[in-house]
């Protein structure tokens, strides 16, 4: 058999990092009633699948996964299409800015992603999963004025938890990393 | 944390969409989500028609269903397009929405998981992450368990358990490591699920060359009509444009 992107071990840890992400957003919610509130659990779990395999495309993986999932589950109430994409877009916000960053930060002669890309990477999944919705409504034909009204604020609270989310996320990673759970993983891989 | 309950959507068992191959409702589902480009009219054929379907494949109940959750959002957007612009926009954008809403519910409401799998390596999909998508639907049930037991353990140490949050800005990093405190047990349990899955796929001999899956998706008469009839309605309202 010829070698593969993923290995089974790490495809088989990012579907479980899927079914991690759907059983956060059903079963482990934050006390708040907010749009965009969950992104806070879920982002930093995107955000730690791609820590765990930091391989381009984990994130989108566990994105698709759980989009699929979700739309199993019956969660969300815009329907299969919108929870499928808005899931997935999440997972393809967050791998674009870890695979992004490396480089630029390389490229400008700085430090190593750390804790501040992980935020930005949060960020950046929780808006595309916005993003996502904004676009369907605006394919269904919604005027551009309706929208600008009504996800505005939704907008502000997704881009302050995903800035959460992401910075959870680093918070888990470097917590792993002192428990030795990257020296496990190497075993294991 | 207010915590809620993982439930599978229930298969309808008496639907004749059992027997249909999950790849033509991918296409049926696919075909419904691009119809709602259409003008009213021919919009309104294709929305009974699809209507007819759910009604007639037994699906009618959990599609109204999620339509029912969505119920807050359908008044606002219709009352705001009647005011601003009418009610044949209203009635227009109203449609189109509920059959974006509906239109997976003919596969996630009458295929299973495993179905859905095999279609998926029919359709292309590298059999190793289908089999990944087989796995996380598996995981489902043991990662809320495992979830939630964490959840308890570290409130019974005095972890996790916090006043609840009234507006975003009392977000702090104090909450945000309470959170670690509960993250950091699931991912270790998933990495060593993980592992034990990857374990028993390999003993079972999922990486050999020589795999063949049980069973094989073939389109049949009832596959076969269900297309043409799509193309056909598909083709009218395209004409009544």
């Amino acid at each position: 058999m010829g070698r593969t992107y993923f290995s089974t071990f790490e495809l088989l840890l990012l579907a479980v990092f899927a079914a991690l992400v759907v059983v956060g957003n059903v079963a482990l919610r934050l006390p708040l009633k907010m749009p965009g509130h969950s992104g806070v659990v879920w982002m930093a779990l995107l955000v730690i699948a791609r820590g765990v395999v930091p391989k381009l495309g984990a994130a989108s993986s566990v994105g698709l996964l759980s989009g699929l999932l979700a739309a199993f589950v019956g969660v969300g109430d815009k329907g299969g299409l919108d929870t499928l994409l808005s899931y997935t877009a999440a997972g393809a916000g967050v791998d674009l800015v870890s695979g992004l960053a490396p480089l630029g930060l390389a490229a400008l002669g700085l430090a190593p992603p750390g804790a501040l890309t992980c935020a930005v990477a949060g960020l950046v999944g929780n808006l595309a999963k916005l993003g996502v919705k904004v676009l369907l409504e605006l394919w269904i034909g919604i005027p551009t004025g309706f929208l600008v009204l009504g996800r505005t604020y939704p907008a502000l609270t997704h881009t302050v938890f995903g800035l959460a989310g992401g910075y959870l996320g680093a918070l888990v990673l470097a917590a792993l990393r002192r428990a030795g759970f990257f020296a496990y993983l190497a075993a294991r891989r | 944390m207010p915590r809620g309950d993982v439930r599978r959507l229930a298969v309808v068992e008496g639907s004749f969409l059992r027997r249909v191959d999950p790849r033509t409702k991918i296409a049926l589902s696919l075909a419904m989500s691009a119809a709602v480009t259409l003008p009213l009219p021919s919009l309104a054929l294709v929305a009974a028609c699809f209507a007819g379907l759910l009604v007639a494949a037994g699906v009618a109940r959990p599609a109204a269903a999620q339509l029912w959750r969505g119920r807050l959002w359908f008044a606002v957007l219709f009352l705001l397009d009647w005011c601003v612009v009418g009610i044949a926009f209203a009635v227009l954008i109203t449609l189109r929405l509920a059959l974006l809403t509906s239109s997976f519910m003919l596969i996630f409401a009458s295929t299973t998981p495993d179905e859905l799998r095999l279609a998926g390596e029919r359709l292309g999909v590298p059999p190793r992450l289908a089999f990944a998508f087989a796995t996380a639907f598996g995981s489902l049930g043991l990662m809320e368990r495992e979830w939630r037991g964490i959840l308890e353990a570290q409130q019974a140490r005095g972890i996790g358990s916090a006043p609840a949050m009234q507006r975003w800005w009392q977000l702090r990093r104090a909450d945000l490591a309470r959170v670690t405190a509960l993250v950091v047990p699931a991912i270790v349990l998933a990495t060593q699920r993980a592992w034990s899955i990857g374990e028993a796929a390999a003993a079972r001999g999922f990486e050999s060359p020589e795999r063949r899956s049980y069973r094989v998706l073939r389109l049949r008469a009832v596959d076969h009509a269900l297309l043409a009839a799509t193309a056909l309605v598909l083709g009218v309202s395209f004409l009544l444009r």
